[in-house]
């Protein structure tokens, strides 16, 4: 086995693989490892269609995606390594010294000249929302129970109760519908479902299932299993305790909102991004490390991961050029701050010469959104038409290069989202 | 009729006449108007599911189900139907993606494939 190479990726989920071929056709040595068995990441448990609409133009399985990407990432120089943990990672002079272990072959190190960051994400449980009640088991986060259901061959109750309209939650009581497991109703805190609205029609809708939007899940009820999920509507922005009325159920499933996994970056001292959890990084993908890239889901929760391979391509490309020696030092960059309705914008700065692609969320629902960039004078100098917006959805805006020199020369740019619709008003 | 359109993650909010000649209007794209006009007449859905695994004896696999899917859209009522009847097949190993669970189900002319090739690996 080498111990050296130029690259080291870490995961081998959509955002690992996409990253390891793109590194791979460029002829750079790549090792990519992943504490799972098998590649693929989150896409082998999910067995529904709707991925690769823009990267292959169909409507594929999670599965038939990963076996894409999969077909794509094997290549001669890239050594794909499962069953392997990264436990540590230290700069050694110009290198990174990764410590490994695997499950096959034990302990041991390689060095890399550079890392990607493609560990992917966690999901939040009941801790992170703080729900009240008793601690009875049957209560699930939703990707561990679409696991333990399509991988694993459980089914996790009889009666289930889901908690929050995210995409996850959609998806899982439509699974478990069609698995014979009776799905008593969505309960999401907001006002709105927070998954895509197409999820509401084909998951929920179809079946008949209640949405209760504008509820709080008050507490679990139940001594050893779960016996209800306790729920009050919202009402003025608190929720109304007298209004509160039991669900029945054996099963409460969570989607609540997943985080980026970054025990190792945190480790390693990469500087994160306390709105996205994830690392900072600038328009090369590249950390705070020099030659240390973040990709995925690691660096931001995306919704559509044809997105998240296009960024680990992205991320990947940039990491060529370090390694073949391409990058200046200490360049000049340009901050992005966000304004007006921006929740966080991906990178945080923009460097000239590099691509400029600007990944964001709104905090609100838009309906003829505008974004802008100002530099500190206030003057415009990007914008683009955007139409209808919501947080829900991630917003992906390449900036075209002769735009990029402009707003290169601006020491500061302020990103911004304006509702035409209400005359949108600087920030 | 207004409902959302589900054939991309766009999700055009569609408004479509119930009645001849079906007008859909909200829709960003044709293929749309042909989803919503469907929608009304004749809805049907893709199906994905799982098909269970016989391991033999001191076996393992990276999964104990198998994913499978519809070739294309069946009836939207016939999806219940279509469901349980996958979830109790029981398929051996080697299965490659693409693989034939159930030929043209019920004559219409649809299909249900693997979606994952999986085969057998000793338990640790």
């Amino acid at each position: 086995m080498r111990n050296r190479y130029d690259v080291a990726v870490i995961g081998a989920g959509a955002a690992g693989l996409a990253a390891s071929a793109t590194l791979a056709r460029e002829a750079l040595s790549v090792l990519t490892v992943d504490r799972e068995e098998s590649p693929g990441g989150i896409l082998p448990q999910c067995i529904h269609d709707g991925f690769g609409l823009h990267r292959y133009g169909q409507a594929l399985t999670g599965p038939e995606f990963s076996a894409r990407l999969e077909g794509e990432a094997l290549l001669p120089g890239n050594d794909l390594r499962l069953g392997t943990t990264v436990l540590s990672l230290f700069r050694d002079g110009e290198s990174w010294i990764l410590r490994l272990s695997s499950v096959h072959t034990g302990v041991y190190e390689i060095s890399a000249l550079a890392v990607v960051l493609a560990m992917g994400s966690r999901e939040r449980n009941r801790g992170n929302v703080r729900i009240a009640g008793d601690r009875p088991s049957g209560v699930f986060t939703a990707g561990l129970a679409q696991r333990l259901m399509n991988i694993d061959g459980f089914l996790p109750g009889k009666k289930a109760v889901i908690i929050g309209s995210g995409d996850i939650g959609l998806i899982m009581a439509r699974r478990l519908t069609l698995s014979g497991v009776h799905v008593q109703a969505v309960v999401e805190i907001q006002g709105y479902p927070s998954g895509l609205a197409r999820n509401v029609v084909q998951c929920l809708e179809d079946f008949s299932i209640p949405l209760y939007l504008s509820h709080a899940t008050i507490a679990i009820r139940g001594r050893q299993r779960v016996t209800a999920c306790e729920v009050a509507p919202i009402e003025h922005g608190a929720p109304v305790l007298q209004k509160a009325f039991q669900i029945p159920c054996d099963t409460v499933l969570l989607s609540v909102g997943l985080v980026p996994e970054t025990e190792l970056a945190t480790c390693m001292g990469v500087t994160l991004d306390p709105v996205t959890g994830g690392p900072r990084v600038d328009s090369r993908y590249m950390t705070n490390l020099s030659g240390v890239f973040a990709c995925g889901n690691v660096l931001q929760i995306h919704d559509l991961v044809d997105h998240v391979a296009a960024e680990a391509e992205n991320a990947a490309r940039s990491c060529v050029a370090y390694v073949r020696g391409e990058y200046v030092q200490n360049v000049p960059f340009v901050s992005l701050e966000c304004a007006q309705h921006v929740r966080y914008v991906v990178p945080s700065c923009l460097i000239p010469g590099s691509p400029g692609i600007l990944s964001l969320r709104s905090l609100s629902v838009l309906t003829s959104a505008r974004l802008r960039l100002r530099d500190t004078q206030g003057t415009i100098v990007f914008e683009k038409k955007l139409g209808f917006i919501r947080p829900a959805e991630m917003i992906v805006c390449a900036i075209p290069d002769a735009a990029m020199i402009r707003c290169t020369e601006a020491q500061r740019l302020i990103v911004s989202l304006e509702d035409d619709e209400q005359g949108g008003a600087p920030s | 009729m207004i409902t959302t359109c589900i054939l991309c993650p766009r999700g055009c909010r569609l408004t479509i006449d119930e009645k001849d000649p079906h007008t859909v209007t909200g829709n960003a794209c044709p293929r749309g108007a042909i989803w919503g006009r469907e929608e009304v007449t004749a809805p049907v859905r893709t199906v994905t599911a799982t098909c269970a695994v016989t391991l033999p004896a001191g076996m393992d696999a990276p999964a104990r189900r198998v994913p499978v899917r519809t070739s294309g859209p069946v009836p939207k009522d016939a999806v219940i139907d279509l469901a349980r009847e996958l979830t109790s097949i029981k398929l051996s190993l080697p299965v490659f993606a693409g693989d034939v669970v159930i030929d043209n189900w019920r004559n219409s002319g649809v299909s249900v494939l693997v979606t994952r090739s999986l085969d057998v690996c000793t338990q640790n």
